[in-house]
């Protein structure tokens, strides 16, 4: 390409993406600004306008994406049914007379309820609800019980199952059941690291009350009010692993146990109460999967003016190393994840930098857990993260409290990141070498 | 204006219908495989197709509702004047694009309607059952921007949510 023809290239890249934040920071919805634009680039550039209402039936005419409703439909009928209650009530049996124990119970409910939830804000408002003032009654200080929350909610996401990994599975047609698998490691690891940080804090500060150790009678008691979340926590992964069902199965099959959980089992689900679950699940995806769908109008457009495999060819001639590379990118997904939703970071970064993964010989697989743990970070820094909204409404606080409580977890999810890049196995083990 | 929002309402709850049915299809579906050793031909095929309908009908009501996700970082510290201004500028922009998005797919639709196409499949469903979600959906969208912008123009408001 003559100098010429690169810079007016250039230029136009820059012009497209300036453009974009412009349509996202005056406020447009997500979605459509994507879609807008997209459609303006194709009218521009003199090409068919049919590609604009294709595109958007083609991504939403998708058996995987199935899924998001379905996990959504799951996961906010057990919240509505008060799962989060007898979840963590059963944990706490266990470990509330720990040091720190109650801090401990609430990320290892986090963690049991990741594993029948997708979405990061229903594991941070199902045992916020709970946590919350039950830490704060016994003088944790509360920057970090919001903090604690804020951050334990979003291991939603990396604990199979989980929508951004759904929605990276579409975008790079890799398998959403090796992305499920591949989460387990990184998420049980972050599980660790919180609940060694809790710990330590709670010794430290020495302003945290212990609870009193629970009885063998109220282990029981607890533990088979929580049994059948747990044994439907078991039998996603399980199935899932084994191939007893896909990833829209497992949901539709959690959907209906945690009807017959919530409605059945436990009889702490009204009819009021369902409707209430289901509109919420409705709007969730439709908002989803509109911005899925209009980024997939965008990304056609982008392409047919070839700003991905510039951008590509640019990345592979300046940068050699993939060390380098990931380390721009983590930097990069920083600042963007400031003022940025998270989703909509993943679906306009990931159709941008998928064509350079192959070249520098990073594994798409791993490169999707560790584009989910950026997306922890983003969902927890101010001042836009939809997990500080969350824990901001449950816990009644201002926002500069939860803020202040997050940089703690913030670091130690950067940590995560740093030793899945210098362990892969971290990631890698759980799908491909057993 | 009213009614307006009363179709997009409905449109909303619709979908949240048709969400749940798409459940159901999918469990049975993976029941009848393994307990009845006799997977449907019909399961996949209908809950892709009620997740189109569902999620094109479903876009009014969020918009009415304000609960399409954006960024409100710069327009939340905006005076009322200049954030009226910002919120008019979105609806409009969606209106457009909805407007285009409306005018190209009834293209395709009709375009399949007439030529009689079908999707080839075991159930061989005409494929303008599910192309009509867009134009329909988009119709329904762009209307309800019309009536969110006269809402923000005209001083009295009415029919805002609870």
């Amino acid at each position: 390409m003559a100098a010429g023809g690169r810079r007016v290239a250039v230029v136009i890249a820059v012009a497209i993406l300036g453009g974009l934040f412009a349509l996202l920071l005056g406020g447009v919805p997500v979605a459509f600004a994507l879609g807008g634009l997209g459609l303006l680039l194709l009218l521009l550039g003199g090409f068919s306008p049919l590609m604009a209402p294709a595109g958007l039936l083609s991504t939403i005419d998708n058996f995987v994406l199935l899924a998001v409703p379905l996990f959504l439909l799951m996961s906010n009928v057990l919240l509505k049914g008060g799962v989060g209650r007898d979840l963590f009530a059963a944990v706490q049996a266990w470990v509330g007379h720990w040091p720190g124990g109650l801090a401990v119970a609430t990320v290892l409910s986090c963690g049991i309820f990741a594993a029948i939830s997708g979405s990061s804000v229903a594991t941070a408002a199902t045992i916020g609800t709970v946590a919350i003032p039950e830490m704060s009654q016994r003088g944790y200080p509360r920057s970090f019980v919001l903090g604690l929350l804020a951050a334990g909610g979003t291991l939603g996401i990396l604990i199979p199952p989980s929508i951004p990994m759904i929605v990276y599975g579409f975008v790079t047609e890799e398998s959403v059941i090796k992305l499920f698998l591949a989460g387990i490691g990184p998420g049980l690891l972050l599980v660790g690291l919180f609940v060694l940080f809790s710990m330590a804090y709670a010794q430290l500060s020495g302003r945290c009350e212990r609870s009193p150790r629970a009885g063998w009678a109220e282990r029981r008691r607890t533990g088979l009010r929580a049994l059948p979340s747990l044994g439907l926590a078991v039998l996603i992964i399980w199935g899932i692993y084994w191939g007893a069902f896909t990833p829209t199965e497992a949901a539709a099959i959690g959907f209906v146990a945690a009807l017959v959980i919530t409605g059945v089992i436990l009889r702490t689900l009204t009819w009021a109460m369902l409707w209430e679950a289901v509109v919420d699940a409705m709007t969730t995806t439709v908002t989803i999967l509109l911005i899925v769908a209009g980024a997939k109008v965008f990304g056609k457009a982008i392409t047919l003016y070839r700003i991905p495999q510039d951008i590509s060819v640019f990345i592979t001639s300046n940068f050699n190393e993939a060390w380098l590379f990931m380390l721009v990118v983590a930097g990069v997904l920083v600042v963007m994840g400031l003022f940025l939703e998270a989703l909509s970071m993943l679906l306009i970064m990931v159709p941008v930098l998928a064509p350079s993964l192959l070249p520098l010989g990073i594994d798409p697989i791993w490169f999707g857990i560790f584009f989910v743990i950026m997306i922890e970070c983003a969902l927890i820094t101010p001042p836009v993260g939809l997990n500080l909204y969350v824990i901001q409404a449950v816990g009644r606080a201002r926002m500069g409290e939860v803020a202040a409580g997050v940089w703690p977890f913030l670091l130690l999810m950067l940590v995560t990141v740093l030793l899945c890049y210098l362990l892969p196995d971290i990631v890698l083990y759980i799908p491909f070498r057993i | 204006m009213r009614l307006i929002d009363r179709i997009g309402d409905y449109g909303g709850k619709l979908a949240a219908g048709l969400f749940c049915a798409t459940g159901a299809m999918i469990a049975y579906e993976v029941l009848a495989r393994y307990f009845f050793a006799a997977p449907t031909i019909w399961a996949a095929e209908l809950s892709q197709l009620c997740l189109l309908w569902g999620t094109f009908l479903g876009m009014a009501r969020p918009l009415h509702r304000n609960e399409h996700i954006r960024i409100t970082v710069l327009t939340g510290a905006l005076g009322p004047r200049s954030r009226r201004a910002t919120e008019i500028f979105s609806l409009v922009f969606i209106a457009v694009f909805a407007a285009v998005v409306v005018w190209y797919g009834t293209e395709v639709a009709l375009d399949s309607f007439q030529r009689g196409r079908s999707t080839g499949t075991m159930l061989n469903i005409p494929n303008w059952w599910s192309e009509a979600t867009v134009p329909i959906g988009f119709g329904l969208l762009f209307l309800q921007c019309l009536v969110e912008v006269a809402r923000r123009w005209l001083p009295a408001d009415d029919g805002s949510p609870s």
